[in-house]
């Protein structure tokens, strides 16, 4: 990690956390979690409490797709980190290949219409948000999505283009398979919000 | 103009969430003045000061591309880590509302064109009046009723 004291300056019920964390995984906590609790009140907090609710809340997508959302608008940020990390719950949930194909090509990738019709939105809002206009919006109305579900689909890749930035400025270890996997696991079992 | 609504009365929306988010980073206690952060929040980069500039540029662009030697020498020239972060975070969230507001724009876009067509009166052009069946002629009327009765 690029600022080494963001490790360091916990509250203390938080390092026992971490610690707790470290031997129960037998590996030191991922590096996201060293920022989410570093003073957590300036961002750690609201930021969790607000990925919770979108991730994880009520929604007319179900968990999975919301992570392959996530993944895939992590992909297109060239976020390594964080499209390991929702990538591995994805993979976990609707499978490996299905996985690979969003990531190999969306447009041909086998997907319920409604979750392309997000796909198709998230790429230019990711990439060129200021080219996003209704029509994107209205073809997914046509797919089956409701207004709800196009804001959520909006939150998400407001969320995954704040923390890829973060990750990759702070410059986040990358886990390997395996880490990838059990924190996948977590988060699957526990969400997002860090109480 | 942010498309996040005033969410006053519902704090669990994530729009509620997210502006509860925006105040923390951007107005919240810090070790950078709150100005700054709003400042590199919104990439004004011709009031961002010379050595963040370029930081600033790369984190909003392409963060995936930022260097050890970037934030090296923001901490030579005299910002601390903590100062680092904040700023960090702060264009990282300004990134992020960037799409909020652009896909929350394009969905009151998309529900204003759907009521505007929803109100506009259909015209329908001018036919010619279509050829009526010819009225029955009352003489022939009563021969009709006259079969009937005979019958």
């Amino acid at each position: 990690m690029r600022l080494p004291s963001l490790s360091r300056s916990w509250r203390f019920s938080d390092r026992v956390k971490l610690k707790m964390i470290r031997l129960a995984s037998g590996r030191p906590p991922a590096d996201i979690l060293k920022i989410l609790h570093y003073r957590r009140e300036f961002f750690g907090e609201p930021f969790s409490a607000w990925v919770h609710q979108v991730l994880r809340g009520p929604s007319e997508w179900s968990i999975a797709e919301r992570e392959l959302m996530a993944t895939f608008v992590s992909h297109l940020n060239q976020c390594r980190f964080c499209e390991g990390s929702h990538g591995a719950i994805v993979d976990a949930t609707l499978g490996r290949e299905l996985t690979a194909a969003v990531l190999a090509d969306w447009r041909t990738a086998p997907l319920r219409p409604a979750l392309r019709a997000a796909l198709a939105l998230l790429e230019p809002l990711t990439l060129r948000p200021g080219d996003v206009g209704p029509e994107l919006v209205e073809a997914a109305y046509a797919a089956g999505v409701t207004e709800q579900g196009a804001r959520d689909v909006v939150h998400i890749c407001a969320i995954f283009c704040t923390i890829n930035r973060v990750a990759d400025a702070v410059d986040f270890a990358i886990p390997d398979d395996k880490g990838f996997q059990g924190d996948a696991y977590q988060l699957l079992k526990r969400g997002y919000a860090i109480g | 103009m942010p498309h996040v609504p005033d969410t006053d009365n519902d704090d669990t929306s994530p729009e509620g969430l997210f502006a509860v988010l925006r105040h923390a980073v951007l107005d919240g206690p810090g070790s950078t003045p709150s100005r700054v952060r709003h400042v590199v929040a919104h990439a004004k980069l011709d009031e961002v000061s010379h050595e963040l500039r370029g930081y600033v540029d790369t984190m909003r662009e392409h963060a995936w591309s930022s260097t050890d030697e970037q934030v090296r020498d923001l901490l030579t020239v005299g910002w601390s880590e903590d100062q680092v972060y904040e700023l960090t975070v702060a264009v990282a969230l300004g990134a992020g509302q960037r799409r909020l507001d652009a896909g929350l724009a394009a969905i009151t876009r998309a529900r204003t064109r759907s009521a505007d067509e929803a109100t506009v009166p259909v015209v329908v052009p001018a036919q010619p009046a279509a050829p009526q069946p010819a009225a029955p002629r009352p003489d022939s009327l009563r021969a009709e009723v006259a079969r009937h009765a005979a019958a």
